[in-house]
């Protein structure tokens, strides 16, 4: 979700900028990057800038419709609770 | 979906935190130095034009100059992690602002030489609103009180309008990088 939500502002990230600004271990972000792209949430972008190898990421239109979606059913289930008492 | 409503509630949270942290860090790619920058050009600027008694055009030329240089690099030496439409946006608003603000000048001409000053800060402040629409409060605060700064120093100081400028607008804006450097990473 986090990774998402970082994306979801609109903006291309630096693999490893994400992975400080949500204090994940390069393994643990290369995990959680790569479900989120086999699932076509993220597209990622190997490039060479200054011959040096960098990883960008962008959310897909899937990727954001999903985050969405799941945001609405969060806030669903929030209202639902909150009308219940 | 099995979550209940703390989780929900929680999960929400963290996501409007990581939110608004991403905003900031893209803001902060190049905004933090370049107010510096700028904050100390307009220093430099507006108290040359207090004490000098020259031609504006003479002490502004070489400043933008230099303050286009130093900002062209320090936008592009480091091509930045986070780029977003937004922010990419703001660097054409300023070129469309240089141009308009010479247009206007050009059309508004003869200027007293406190008021030419006056207006070019203005001009600039006005970007900075812009920025604050798109990107957040803080420019949108920063554009208006520098704004009406001016406004103040333009009725109540008039004989040292430009050294005001200097200190109030040039130090506004060299604080608010400085706060940007810090608090938005």
């Amino acid at each position: 979700m986090s990774v998402l939500a970082t994306l979801d502002t609109k903006a291309r990230i630096d693999f490893r900028s994400l992975g400080e600004m949500l204090s994940l271990t390069d393994g643990n972000m290369g995990a959680h990057i790569l479900k989120l792209e086999e699932a076509g949430y993220l597209r990622v972008d190997k490039t060479f800038i200054d011959r040096k190898p960098r990883t960008f990421l962008f959310i897909t239109a899937k990727g954001r419709a999903a985050f969405e979606e799941h945001v609405n059913a969060l806030k669903a289930i929030l209202e639902r609770n909150t009308s219940r008492q | 979906m099995n979550v209940s409503p703390r989780e929900a509630e929680s999960t929400l949270a963290d996501v409007a935190s990581t939110t608004q942290r991403a905003q900031r860090a893209i803001v902060a790619g190049h905004a933090g130095s370049l107010l510096i920058l700028w904050g100390f050009l307009w220093m430099l600027g507006f108290a040359a034009n207090h004490f000098v008694r020259v031609n504006e055009g003479l002490i502004w030329a070489p400043i933008g100059c230099l303050g286009g240089l130093l900002s062209w690099w320090i936008g592009f030496r480091d091509p930045r992690p986070l780029l977003s439409p937004e922010v990419q946006r703001v660097g054409q608003l300023f070129l469309a602002l240089l141009a308009f603000g010479g247009i206007w000048a050009i059309l508004l001409h003869p200027f007293n030489h406190h008021h030419f000053n006056a207006y070019i800060a203005s001009v600039f402040m006005f970007g900075y609103v812009v920025m604050g629409l798109w990107l957040g409060r803080l420019f949108l605060w920063l554009g208006l009180g520098v704004t009406a700064g001016i406004l103040a120093g333009r009725f109540l100081l008039p004989g040292w309008l430009d050294l005001w400028i200097a200190i109030t607008g040039g130090g506004t804006l060299a604080a608010a990088g400085v706060y940007i450097r810090r608090a938005w990473k």
